[in-house]
């Protein structure tokens, strides 16, 4: 390299560094306060369980029965989603032991374990040879499959049992496509709202004389989620569906729940992008504005021939979102004249990173992820 | 330029420019990517400002998520990286070996060699994990990913043999064995080496795709996964620098054996 090429390299450096520098020094990379998503309406209340190869105590008398969960390994779906966090919570607050994720080596007997493996995967890991887990915590329908299907294996505890009538899932919506799609919005929920009260009157018909519907939800269940239907007879024991964000049962309300999730997230780490004012996050979150006008106004009407398309995410194979399952397959959303484009993911992160992605306007997931990443992706 | 007369001789002077083309290389990266950031504007590429923070926060408190350090997350990676390297190197070695030097075997094995081999390693992660249990899944899957370029490298080597070579041995008395042992192994090894280079960094890729699948005991892998479903996007970049980092240490040692190795026999 000669000395005229090398200067010209040098002072090319110079100049990009100096530009760049210049660049980078008067970008606003400041966060945004602005929420990239909406929860609309909920999708159900509880609906997972704890098994074991042994049987346990979530209400704990005595010394020994708390001991006897001290060294104990139990899968989890992970970081982030509702059972992992209620386990924690019960593990903590409640037996008074630690939390801790398993790593290969000795087991204190004063901690709880945590593995994380997908619960489909469950039944699969718990079988295997690898004797790694001593339990865990899926959600329905793999909670029931698991008890009913494997020898020796104890059912612990369903999630009511451990937190009464807790959040599971809910429906969510890109903030943007509420703000500039509102009447498609609340033919979507008239429509979802339908559905769900046909699940609870099918499910509500099962002991009449003419449980055909319910026959029905369990053949159209049964074809969705793969699973047999004696299995789901028993999952739809554990689970509750609801639409409204308001439980008038007394539980918690949505909005502190969400609130202490994120101040529990953030001690977690689960959040890393501090939150102000939980309390105002969660009231900005939960959005009641379109559920509350179709309970005041009514349904929309149906629009048969007028279709609007909208874009929605859920879970394959997940029984908690049958609610809208059922409205594709019996062709409710057609009657409000919503044309939907249904897209598959595995959990709720993935729902979200497609919400990030903009491929989605509306996603069906379980409040822990949908908090955690709205927090998260600001 | 600045009165200063680089001298490729010098040692001093090819050190001295290596250290100053590496810094001015790494800085322009991040230069690149700080600007790439600014105009993307999505959380997902965090600028290097936000990832160094992280970095020190993770580096300093740990993971906890996990309650691991990221000392630990990078031991059970490494942990599982060696034994996948081992099991390959143990069986692609002696195989390729017996293929290369039988035309019977090479016959033999090639259609199924062919019919594997393009099957991508990482393809292979949720079979072996879930056919074999959640601590031997991500070995194996780490051990096909060094293996076939491990045994091609090997055949390959036996096959470039010169015949004089093992005819001379056998013209001084030497047997079966004292040709295997004296003359292919020694002749094969710089390809062996060159096989274990190209197999390394197929083994990072598969060590990241099995951990995301069969995280026991935590791994950079599951790390990054986890650190992404939450949308941790500074916590999912330094887990890639630290892959980055693993990988280049362990290609590099590979690299300074095979060139020691090459250069003592001849073939530098």
């Amino acid at each position: 390299m000669n000395s005229a090429t090398l200067t010209a390299v040098v002072v090319g450096f110079m100049v990009f560094f100096t530009l760049g520098t210049a660049f980078i020094a008067v970008s606003d990379t400041t966060e945004s306060n602005d929420l990239d998503i909406n929860i609309i309406a909920k999708a159900n209340i509880n609906g997972s369980g704890i098994f074991a190869d042994r049987p346990l105590s979530i209400d704990p008398k005595s010394p020994s029965e708390i001991n006897a969960w001290g060294g104990l390994v139990f899968m989890t779906p992970g970081p982030g989603s509702i059972q992992h966090y209620m386990l924690g919570k019960f593990v903590v607050e409640d037996l008074g032991l630690k939390y801790a994720m398993y790593s290969t080596g000795s087991l204190s007997s004063d901690t709880v374990y945590w593995t994380p493996v997908a619960p489909v995967n469950m039944r699969l890991v718990y079988l295997s040879g690898d004797n790694v887990s001593n339990g865990g915590f899926p959600w329905e329908p793999y909670y029931s499959d698991i008890i009913l299907t494997v020898d020796d294996v104890y059912a612990v505890a369903s999630s009511e049992e451990i937190e009464e009538n807790h959040p599971c899932c809910m429906v969510a919506a890109k903030t943007s496509f509420l703000e500039s799609n509102e009447a498609a919005v609340l033919r979507f929920l008239s429509a979802y709202m339908e559905a769900l009260d046909w699940v609870n009157n099918a499910l509500a018909s099962k002991d009449s004389e003419n449980p055909g519907d319910y026959l029905n939800l369990l053949f159209l269940t049964s074809e969705f989620s793969k699973v047999s239907p004696t299995t789901l007879e028993d999952a739809f024991g554990t689970l509750t569906y609801m639409y409204d964000l308001v439980d008038s049962s007394g539980a918690d309300s949505l909005e502190h729940y969400t609130s202490n999730l994120i101040e529990s997230f953030e001690s977690l780490g689960i959040i890393t992008k501090k939150v102000d004012d939980p309390t105002a996050f969660a009231n900005k979150f939960i959005n009641h504005t379109y559920l509350n006008k179709i309970l005041k106004d009514g349904k929309t009407e149906v629009y048969p021939e007028k279709k609007v398309k909208i874009r929605v995410g859920h879970l394959g194979g997940d029984i908690h979102q049958i609610g809208f399952v059922i409205g594709m397959k019996l062709g409710i959303f057609d009657k409000y004249g919503v044309e939907i484009i249904s897209t598959l993911y595995p959990n709720g992160p993935g729902v979200m990173q497609a919400f990030q992605l903009g491929i989605i306007d509306i996603g069906i997931l379980g409040l822990p992820p949908a908090v955690s990443n709205t927090a998260n992706f600001r | 330029m600045f009165g200063y007369t680089y001298d490729a001789e010098n040692k001093w002077h090819r050190f001295g420019k290596l250290i100053l083309v590496t810094a001015v290389s790494l800085t322009t990266l991040v230069y690149i990517w700080w600007i790439l950031a600014i105009i993307i504007d999505t959380p997902a590429v965090p600028t290097p400002d936000l990832v160094w923070a992280a970095f020190n926060k993770l580096f300093a408190e740990g993971d906890i998520q996990t309650g691991l350090s990221m000392w630990e997350h990078m031991f059970a990676s490494l942990k599982r990286f060696i034994g996948g390297f081992v099991l390959a190197f143990v069986i692609a070695v002696p195989l390729g070996l017996l293929i290369g030097y039988s035309k019977f075997l090479d016959e033999f094995t090639r259609p199924m060699i062919e019919f594997l081999k393009p099957i991508a390693p990482i393809a292979w992660a949720p079979v072996f994990i879930f056919a074999t249990t959640l601590t031997l899944g991500p070995i194996l899957v780490v051990f096909v990913g060094i293996f076939f370029p491990l045994l091609y490298n090997t055949i390959f080597g036996v096959k470039k043999i010169d015949p004089n070579l093992i005819d001379a041995a056998r013209t001084l008395g030497a047997n079966n064995g004292q040709v295997f042992y004296k003359v292919m192994l020694p002749c094969t090894t710089p390809f062996i080496m060159n096989g274990m280079r190209i197999g390394f960094g197929i083994g990072w890729m598969c060590i990241v795709a099995a951990e995301m699948i069969a995280p026991l005991g935590g791994g950079l892998g599951y790390f990054i996964s986890l650190q992404s479903v939450l949308s941790n996007w500074p916590y999912v970049f330094v887990g890639l620098g630290v892959i980055s980092v693993l990988g280049i240490l362990t290609t590099g040692l590979v690299d300074y054996a095979y060139r020691t190795i090459a250069k003592r026999m001849g073939m530098e």
